[in-house]
């Protein structure tokens, strides 16, 4: 009885064990991903294609461009400008995650011991849009001299929001991982690595200031001693580099090789470069004969390889892969399966 | 009598010579070490005169030199259009300061005090209006309607003020639209039209403040056609809401033409119509083209998408010259582009800062010949078809286009042609001809510049006013001489004209001594050749370029060249020069600490006694170890190092001791040549070699070592894989290569006296 007992009790055991490894090896194997889209634009209002975009993608998150902070000469002081105007409130089961964009030269501007000051203002005016949230995001791509007021700025921000349990999360720059010694450390809770923006997008010769690969790989140095947890953007925006007189004149924004069909008016030079045969309106700007385009897009096959190349450094089983950004012309040219596709390289 | 005579001959000239040398040379301007606003460097000769200054939209062309007046505030100058509508429709018969009172500083209350003075006599005027008479005028007219009117507009104001920082007011939808109601409401109860206009506008506006588009649109359906004033500027402020009002509900063409007349017919709104002009598609800009009624208009939305920043103006001018070849624009857009080819073309070969402009600037642009070729057809067109207003300008501007695309004698021709047919009535177009004349004449002098070029140049400097009245000409005269004398191989005279004499002391270079020196000795010089060799008004540079020539040779290892050479300075010079004792021991290097040897040199002292140690030292191989010891001593201190540095350098920074730089050439702002510390070890290593393997003393072994030790330190700090810097103020870890004779100085000679003398001394030393 005793012996059968026993006999019942390590089959249990066994089981239990088995059961064990069962379960552990399915989830310590798979990444818990959290899809997630930028919102960038002033007026919050989505369509019904987009929000159904969001809903097949499971997204759980949006960072919403709540405004922008720039310096104002008039006023000599950083500003708050281009706020959202918010009209989506029937978003269920999306966190919206306000994310403040912040020049650089406001930084400069302003004297560090005003930083405090800066914060107060900054989360008054996130809560007058917002009362609930769980994160909030800063964009600011800061520079060595402005380091030490945007550490400070950051500090406070982090020490106040605390208090409510709201997480703060910056961006991060590829640079700023692989010279982090040099530049220092967000003290943040977390920092989302935009990739992409990853080259001079001025100059002539660039092949793809989006995303191109061999220029990303040579700042593929450091994640493992990265500090801080990192989360990833990967860009799904496209643009033309308009070129006029061999210099950089402006970004069209959303262009896409069917705009420029018409062999009336675009000549298709090389794969990326279309010239201006004839003067023409172009996504509202004026394009003179003569005048350059460098198409700059993201295939499907590059946000592949990018996942791949940043799975494998980034080690985060809580990731929030965000993609940048959400409008109705973007998400026409990549397909929710294709992004799911990405998602699921994450996992 | 003679002597006297020859005496102020010769003052004459030096005064002469003085005057001219401060005109050639002021040019090397020192930029400091402070940061500065790096900019374009080229050159202009256009006068902003030719065109009408006055001309309604010379600010938005002529964005060069001082002719471009920005608006300080568009604010200020819709309030000054505001107050003299005021003014005219009171027969302007107030000071606009009173107007300005009443209208803009006048609270509500103030005014509700001034209607209260009308209707009763004893009521006083408010303190702030007491003296204003504009406010007495419509009290003692008893102007009631636009007193009520100023009361109502005033009470609109906060509601469409925008709001601007961290807590800006929200707007008060439902106020605002009160404020309409009460606003229509005084519309129709006032007599005067002028009023009701103004009631029009305030009511307008406040839709457009509220978002209440499709409201603004009905209200001036509403009330404009019941106002007949007399053609007001606000017709234009209400043309902007109404236009405002279109775009935001999608009528873009309608609201583009609206824009376009705003732009070209009301100055106070100029700005944001300009900014608010937006098309999107090729079939919106046919579609507005043909919304146009008139030629003018029609030029005008050319003129518009020509201000862009970065527009080729000239497809523009061509569609522009096409509806309305009169049109006042085509000047000013013509001189405007002619100042950007300038940058591209003036001087291209030879400006001195081509490369900068280059690499910054992207000047010249790219196609820049093709948009030349361009622009000087379609100028020859108008040229040709006498259809322009002001067709001498255009002339002058198709000789001028020839001239920047390099074809000299095509230029000389048109200009010359041009000058026979010219009267002098019009001066500033006269002068403008004889400018661009002057830049082609600089531009056509080719190498060898001959003795009559230059003595023509200096004519030019001293006599042509138009050299001195376009401050371009003498940097443009400067770099072009310069690329030419660098062409013919002049070296001296094209650094001279860039570089005052000090900056060629920081980095010698033999060529231009010597071709500065051939200049000292011409019996004939020209008047360039006087400035560029003249020192003060009574001697020239010979000497300081026979110091450098001669330290040139000295460091190159030709002494007794070199001593010849400092022979031929005349006593009084050479006198005047700092002496030295370099062949001293110094444990611890000391740059400028005071010399307090007896025994001094100057170089040519220097070089007889280093013979002479030289000649003991080998002719005594047995003792000559310490001549060879002296001989090392010498030749470090007069190194970047030590105390006699100045022997062998005119110029020495401190700033450098930290720098490891190629060749010892470190960057300067006074010359592109740089500047060359004496950091070279050789010399002196050479000889403590010497005197250590010939040493029979101890004493005098452990003394040479320890100053080979140094030396290795010294070409230790200048090695390109050092990365220790000597300003962290540590003590440097020495790699093997250069530490073997510090380990020999402490394993072999730890006994000697002197050893004990160097450890007091030498903190490295302790520490290793």
């Amino acid at each position: 009885m005793v012996l059968q007992k026993n006999k019942y009790l390590l089959c249990f055991g066994i089981k239990i064990i088995l059961l064990f490894f069962y379960i552990t090896s399915c989830t310590s194997s798979k990444n818990e991903i959290t899809p997630a889209f930028y919102h960038w634009q002033t007026n919050f209002s989505l369509t019904q294609s987009e929000k159904d975009y969001l809903q097949k993608l499971s997204v759980k998150k949006l960072y919403v461009k709540f405004f922008d902070i720039d310096w104002n000469g008039k006023i000599k002081e950083p500003l708050p400008v281009a706020e959202v105007l918010i009209d989506s409130a029937d978003l269920r089961n999306i966190e919206i995650i306000p994310t403040i964009f912040i020049t650089n030269r406001s930084l400069k501007n302003y004297p560090l011991e005003k930083m405090e000051l800066l914060g107060k203002n900054i989360l008054e005016k996130i809560f007058s849009i917002k009362k609930e949230m769980k994160e909030i995001q800063i964009d600011c791509d800061w520079s060595e001299t402005t380091r030490e007021k945007y550490f400070r700025l950051l500090r406070f921000l982090k020490r106040e929001i605390q208090k409510k349990n709201i997480q703060l999360s910056v961006t991060i720059r590829l640079h700023q991982i692989k010279y982090f010694k040099r530049t220092g450390v967000p003290p943040v809770d977390r920092g989302m690595l935009m990739f992409y923006n990853v080259d001079d997008v001025k100059d002539y010769k660039t092949k793809n200031s989006i995303l191109d690969l061999n220029v990303a790989k040579q700042y593929f140095f450091n994640f493992e001693n990265y500090p801080l947890e990192l989360d990833v953007a990967l860009p799904i925006f496209s643009w033309g580099v308009l070129y006029r007189s061999g210099g950089m004149i402006k970004l069209i924004n959303n262009l896409r090789v069917e705009d420029m069909d018409d062999d009336t008016f675009f000549l298709q030079t090389d794969e990326r470069h279309f010239e201006i045969v004839e003067s023409t309106y172009l996504h509202g700007k004026y394009l003179y004969e003569g005048d350059i385009i460098r198409l700059e897009t993201v295939p499907l096959e590059t946000l592949k390889i990018s996942s791949e190349l940043l799975k494998s450094k980034i080690e985060n089983a809580n990731l929030t892969l965000s993609f940048y950004h959400l409008d109705t012309t973007t998400i026409k040219h990549y397909p929710y399966g294709n992004l799911e596709k990405i998602i699921d390289i994450f996992k | 009598m003679e002597t006297l005579k020859k005496l102020l001959i010769y003052l004459n000239n030096i005064r002469y010579s003085l005057f001219f040398f401060l005109l050639i040379l002021p040019f090397q301007i020192s930029k400091g070490c402070g940061p500065y606003h790096l900019t374009f460097e080229g050159y202009t000769f256009l006068n902003p005169n030719i065109v009408d200054n006055n001309a309604t939209f010379a600010p938005y062309f002529l964005k060069f030199n001082d002719l471009y007046k920005s608006p300080d505030s568009l604010e200020y100058i819709q309030q000054d259009e505001n107050l003299q509508e005021w003014n005219e429709r009171f027969c302007n018969l107030y000071q606009i300061k009173d107007i300005r009172n009443v209208i803009y500083k006048a609270t509500v209350n103030d005014i509700k005090q001034l209607r209260n003075a009308s209707n009763n006599k004893k009521a006083r005027l408010p303190r702030r209006l007491r003296n204003n008479n504009f406010a007495h005028h419509l009290r003692d007219e008893k102007c009631s309607e636009v007193m009520e009117y100023l009361i109502y507009a005033k009470q609109c104001e906060r509601h469409v003020t925008v709001g601007v920082g961290w807590s800006a007011p929200e707007r008060d939808v439902v106020e605002m639209q009160k404020m309409i109601v009460r606003g229509k409401h005084a519309f129709v109860e006032t007599e005067s039209h002028y009023v009701r206009l103004r009631y029009a506008y305030q009511v307008i506006r406040l839709a457009h403040y509220s978002k209440a588009y499709n409201e603004v649109l009905n209200l001036i359906n509403e009330l404009m056609p019941k106002v007949h004033a007399n053609p007001s500027l606000l017709d234009y402020w209400i043309m902007g809401h109404k236009a405002g009002a279109l775009l935001r509900i999608g009528e873009r063409v309608e609201a583009a033409y609206l824009y376009s007349l705003i732009f070209a017919n009301c100055l106070s709104k100029r700005q944001s119509a300009y900014q608010s002009f937006s098309i999107k598609s090729n079939e919106e800009w046919d579609q507005l083209v043909l919304k146009c009624k008139s030629d003018e208009e029609r030029a005008m939305l050319y003129t518009i998408r020509a201000n862009h920043d970065d527009s080729r103006v000239i497809f523009e001018m061509e569609k522009i010259y096409e509806y309305d070849p009169k049109n006042e624009n085509l000047e000013l857009l013509l001189v405007k582009e002619i100042v950007k080819l300038e940058k591209d073309f003036l001087g291209k070969d030879f400006n001195n800062n081509k490369k900068r402009n280059k690499r910054y600037f992207k000047i010249p642009r790219k196609k820049s010949e093709k948009y030349l070729k361009q622009t000087t057809e379609f100028v020859t067109k108008c040229v040709k078809e006498k259809k322009v207003i002001n067709l001498d300008l255009w002339r002058i501007a198709e000789g001028y286009l020839t001239f920047l695309g390099g074809d000299y004698a095509g230029a000389d021709q048109i200009f010359t042609r041009l000058r026979n047919s010219m009267g002098s009535e019009n001066e500033v177009m006269v002068n403008q001809l004889e400018v661009a004349q002057l830049a082609l004449k600089i531009a056509q002098y080719n190498y060898p510049i001959s003795t009559k070029d230059e003595n023509e140049i200096g004519n030019i400097i001293r006599n042509n006013s138009n050299y001195w009245n376009y401050k371009d000409f003498p940097n443009y005269i400067n770099d072009k001489l310069v690329d030419l004398y660098i062409k013919s191989g002049e070296k001296g005279k094209a650094f001279r004209l860039h570089h005052t004499l000090d900056a060629l002391k920081m980095n010698p270079d033999m060529s231009m001594i010597e071709d500065l020196l051939r200049i000292c000795e011409k019996e004939n010089k020209s008047n360039l050749e006087e400035v560029l060799v003249k020192k003060d008004g009574l001697s020239t540079i010979k000497n300081d370029l026979l110091l450098l020539k001669g330290i040139l040779f000295f460091n190159n290892g030709k002494i007794e060249a070199a001593a010849e050479t400092f022979r031929k300075i005349p006593r009084n010079f050479r006198d005047q020069e700092p002496k030295f004792n370099p062949f001293h021991e110094h444990i611890i290097d000391c740059v400028h600490c005071p010399m307090t040897d007896t025994t001094m040199y100057d170089r040519v002292g220097i070089i007889e006694e280093l013979l002479r140690l030289e000649y003991q030292g080998r002719a005594h191989l047995e003792s000559g170890a310490s001549s060879f010891y002296q001989l090392g001593n010498a030749y470090y201190n007069m190194t970047y190092y030590g105390d006699s540095w100045y022997v062998t350098d005119l110029f020495r920074s401190g700033g450098n001791w930290g720098y490891v730089n190629k060749d010892n050439r470190y960057l300067i702002n006074e010359s592109e040549l740089g500047n060359i510390e004496n950091k070279k070890m050789n010399q002196a290593r050479k000889y403590y070699e010497k005197a250590l393997d010939l040493a029979k003393n101890k004493e005098l072994a452990a003394r040479a070592c320890f100053m080979l030790a140094k030396c290795d330190l010294n070409e230790y700090y200048v090695d390109p894989e050092t990365e220790y810097h000597p300003y962290d103020n540590l003590i440097p870890i020495l790699p093997e290569r250069y530490n073997s004779y510090y380990l020999r100085f402490i394993n072999e000679f730890s006994e000697t006296q002197f050893y004990d003398e160097a450890i007091d001394e030498c903190l490295f030393l302790g520490v290793y």
